[in-house]
């Protein structure tokens, strides 16, 4: 395949190494067909050494069992939940949203990246996606997944919850559609199958890679029937393409659209720090950010564990601090608008609003607004700084710290709204109980099974086009070559 | 000896204490497992009467402890402002006599101006005389477009002979001149009602489900308050059922409707519990059963005989509000039906309105002028909760006018 020259030179630090086609099956393939490599580096656990314990864990071991337990954790809180009903939870008058609905808006931010890294950079052909878009993708669908658990889960009656859906019934109802939540039923779900679908299809491939490597007689049954039948015949490399672009095409509207629906929960609303038009955008940046700040949190760790170094360089690392700061630039100016409107408003509600978000002596949940500040404004802000961008410890910590100051980002905009709104009298407060932080981590839990799971079986990185982006470094050094013996 | 928790109140005075007697119950049911007073069954005051003396008791000496009592609030201690005649956001609006009579923008009538012409408090629409002939503005008016107080305007619906039984507009208001704050609505209103009570540990979460509630404010003057004696405000608060609901758009499956009588209606088997509607509402009216509070009436069947057989008891997960005590509209409807005339004005008498001893809550059909609600909303004294909500609601309250002597001000 000639190297068309009207593309960019390819980016030579995308893939450090030597390597061949082969070499890539071998690098990521052997993750899923190879248990062996599950178990390097070891980890001693703390305070094995006291226990007597002899030895030590496996990463992989050691966090699938942490998040398997939480996912137990999960179990058991919607259990309670749906034997007892909301009230575990701190929810009350006024604060009839609290944990649930910030939990839910949180993941589904959080899956935001990996829509955009496959959809959006697919179609400005860049070349950096090819090696996380694989894995960002599954951390939108697995983020999706723990989000929708609450909208379905949070209504006091949930069996009845499917009433939100337009099916055809005996009741002649239609759901309200003027309602943001109806129109969330619509957004998540589009979300939710585009996403399933863009990743399987991207899987293809590489599930005809595992099937043509895999020794196991069973692993070849499981990935033949997962590969569909792929023969890697030119046809069939052309369909890929054209349904790939077409995914894609659909995908990135709706990384916009989705979290701007999502906002519309509360613009649409009346309550005073709600009813805010520069949601949809602000959402939509934060999403962005929260996205990538985990893409950040995992890759780090998976590189260094699993030898992909060479595929998940410093280069893409930098390409993400660099998109992680552009969008918390986005969501700090929609911080500080905010606050600036309430007071350049001078309408009275509005300006208790700044007062009950920023007064730290006044304001009983004003210590979380500060602290959204600090998280999600100010440390980011090292990442300007090239040094900062290339160490891997201040990466991980900047980027937990967005993850927290995300989540703080909807406990400012839905408690502190909700406890202090139209009438004095109906002030209130909001005190999380034990259940809701159980299913918040339950939660976590139920993501980093999935995505420890989706480690073992599936491909981590897209073989297919890291074979692509071998090809082409291979003609450009060709080209050069070339254009060096030419001389 | 009786050991009780302490309550300060502010206006309270000075060197005295009230201490409550009760019924006498030292246990109470579901939410009242524990024995009194840990879950707030109260204090044992009959310790202090004897039978020699069960009027007075003398010689009692007072101890402090050092215990600690958690107190289940309804409200914070909340102040307001009312000394700002011109503030249109105030919740409370209170007035002395003069400046009442001396008259002012804010003790108009609740008439406004819809672009050129005047709507009235009925709802009829009177075009205005200006300069030179022409449609103009009354003095002292900007040229604002101000909204109606209604949307529903009487001569469009027809004539009251024309007119069939549904097209009733129910409106209430509530007196603050009259209310004292005695919470008797509050009490009918749960008996009527079918209202859960939720037990100590769950007010205290925030969760207590009464529809009407009354709101209690301490006045302030520029932003200080005297703890000796401060002016207390009463408002009684329950759905307002505005014509503009800021809580039937968000509801995503209909379960908060507008009837044609203005009535928001709750529709309780729809419900799903969201919760978004509570969210969304400006006065915070709406009440949720976050758990089953019903569920000792399933437990022990035969309670249920003491639930009002016309109203249906809500289960866990559903939403509910004032209603305006629709089952007693429907019922004088159908009285009024099989004998083939109107409803007659008094004739629905809401439980809040009934149990009022000052009888500061007036219930009725809006749309004749000569009901005594229609009089009450055209009174000027009449003014909207919330006004800047612009939800339009059809419980409407009527201002305090105070007329304190000159000598006391003083």
């Amino acid at each position: 395949m000639a190297h068309n020259k009207a593309e960019a030179p390819i980016d030579k630090e995308l893939l450090t190494g030597t390597h061949t086609l082969a070499d890539m099956d071998r690098i990521v393939g052997d993750i899923v067909l190879d248990p062996s490599k599950h178990n390097s580096p070891p980890i001693p656990i703390p305070g094995a050494k006291l226990l007597g314990i002899g030895f030590n864990a496996s990463p992989w071991w050691l966090i699938f069992a942490m998040g398997f337990g939480l996912l137990n954790l999960l179990v058991v809180s919607l259990v309670v939940l749906l034997a007892k009903g909301i009230g575990i939870w701190g929810n009350n008058q006024p604060v009839g949203w609290g944990f649930d609905i910030i939990n839910f808006v949180w993941w589904i931010g959080i899956g935001h990246a990996g829509t955009l890294i496959s959809a959006i950079l697919l179609l400005l052909k860049q070349k950096w996606r090819n090696s996380i878009n694989r894995m960002a993708e599954a951390m939108t669908i697995f983020a999706v997944m723990c989000a929708g658990i609450y909208p379905l889960l949070h209504t006091g009656r949930p069996w009845v919850a499917y009433w939100l859906m337009p099916y055809p019934n005996i009741l002649a109802m239609w759901p309200q559609f003027r309602s943001p939540l109806v129109w969330d039923v619509f957004a998540v779900s589009t979300y939710m199958t585009i996403s399933i679908v863009f990743w399987f299809v991207g899987l293809i491939p590489d599930f005809a890679t595992l099937r043509d490597r895999a020794k196991n007689r069973w692993t070849q049954i499981i990935y033949g029937m997962l590969s569909m039948g792929w023969r890697g015949s030119a046809r069939h490399w052309q369909r890929y393409e054209h349904a790939s672009m077409i995914l894609a095409g659909l995908s990135t509207p709706l990384v916009l659209s989705v979290h701007t629906i999502v906002s519309y929960d509360f613009a649409m609303g009346i309550v005073p720090g709600w009813n805010v038009t520069i949601f949809p955008p602000y959402f939509v940046a934060g999403a962005v950010f929260a996205g990538f700040a985990m893409v950040i949190t995992f890759a780090i760790p998976l590189r260094k564990w699993y030898g992909l170094e060479n595929l998940i360089t410093m280069k893409h690392l930098d390409w993400m601090a660099k998109i992680m700061l552009a969008t918390g630039l986005i969501v700090f100016y929609g911080y500080i608008m905010e606050v600036f409107y309430a007071w350049y408003s001078a309408v009275p509600l509005e300006r208790s609003l700044l007062h009950n978000r920023t007064n730290l002596f006044g304001a009983p949940y004003s210590w979380a607004f500060w602290l959204l500040i600090l998280f999600n404004g100010l440390i980011p802000q090292v990442l300007w700084f090239k040094k900062n961008r290339q160490s891997l410890k201040t990466l991980m910590w900047v980027s937990l710290s967005v993850s927290i100051g995300m989540w703080f980002e909807r406990y400012v905009i839905i408690p502190i709204s909700l406890t202090r709104d139209w009438l004095p009298s109906a002030y209130g407060f909001y005190s999380p109980t034990f259940w809701d932080f159980a299913m918040f981590f339950g939660t976590i839990g139920l993501f980093l099974t999935l995505m420890f799971l989706f480690l073992r079986a599936l491909p981590v990185i897209n073989i297919y086009e890291m074979k692509e982006l071998v090809h082409q470094m291979h003609d450009a050094d060709h080209d050069d070559a070339k254009a060096g013996a030419a001389h | 000896e009786v050991k009780a928790a302490v309550a300060s109140q502010m206006g309270q005075a000075d060197d005295t204490i009230v201490v409550h007697l009760g019924y006498g119950r030292t246990q109470g049911g579901e939410w009242l497992r524990e024995p009194c007073p840990k879950n707030g069954g109260g204090f044992n005051a009959f310790a202090l009467r004897t039978t020699n003396a069960p009027g007075i008791v003398t010689g009692v000496e007072l101890e402090k402890t050092n215990d600690f009592y958690s107190m289940a609030n309804v409200q914070f201690h909340n102040t307001i402002e009312v000394e700002v005649y011109d503030s249109d956001r105030e919740v409370i609006r209170e007035s002395n006599l003069t400046a009442f009579q001396e008259g002012g923008a804010l003790y108009k009538p609740k008439a406004f101006f819809l672009g050129k012409k005047e709507v009235q408090i009925d709802g009829t629409v009177v075009p205005h005389e200006g300069k030179d002939g022409k449609e103009g503005h009354a003095e002292g008016e900007t040229k604002k477009k101000v909204a109606p107080l209604t949307m529903y305007d009487p001569n469009k619906i027809g004539t009251f002979e024309e007119a069939k039984e549904t097209l009733n507009q129910w409106a209430m208001t509530v007196d603050l001149n009259l209310c004292t704050g005695c919470g008797v609505c509050t009490i009918a209103c749960q008996v009527e009602n079918n209202i859960p009570a939720v037990g100590k540990n769950e007010v205290k979460k925030g969760r207590e489900m009464h529809w009407i509630r009354v709101d209690r404010y301490y006045k302030g003057h520029e932003g200080k308050l005297d703890p000796k004696n401060p002016p207390i405000r009463f408002q009684p608060v329950a759905c307002v059922h505005c014509e503009k609901a800021p809580c039937e758009p968000v509801c995503p499956v209909a379960a908060t409707v507008h009837s044609h009588e203005g009535l928001n209606q709750m529709v309780y088997n729809r419900c799903v519990g969201t919760r978004y509607c509570s969210n969304n509402c400006p006065y915070k009216v709406r009440r949720f059963n976050f758990l089953h509070y019903t569920q000792r009436v399933d437990d022990i069947p035969i309670l249920s005989m003491i639930q009002n057989p016309d109203v249906s008891v809500r289960g866990r997960g559903v939403m509910e509000k004032c209603t305006y005590c629709v089952q007693r509209i429907n019922k004088v409807r159908i009285t009024a039906k099989k004998e083939g005339r109107e409803i007659a004005d008094g004739e629905v008498v809401t439980a809040c309105q009934a149990a009022c001893p000052s009888q500061a809550i007036i219930f009725g059909d809006m749309r004749r002028p000569e009901n005594k609600v229609a009089q009450s909303r055209a009174s000027r004294r009449n003014y909207i909760l919330l006004e800047e909500a612009n939800t339009k609601p059809r419980t409407t309250y009527l201002m305090r006018v105070n007329n304190p002597n000159p000598e006391l001000e003083a």
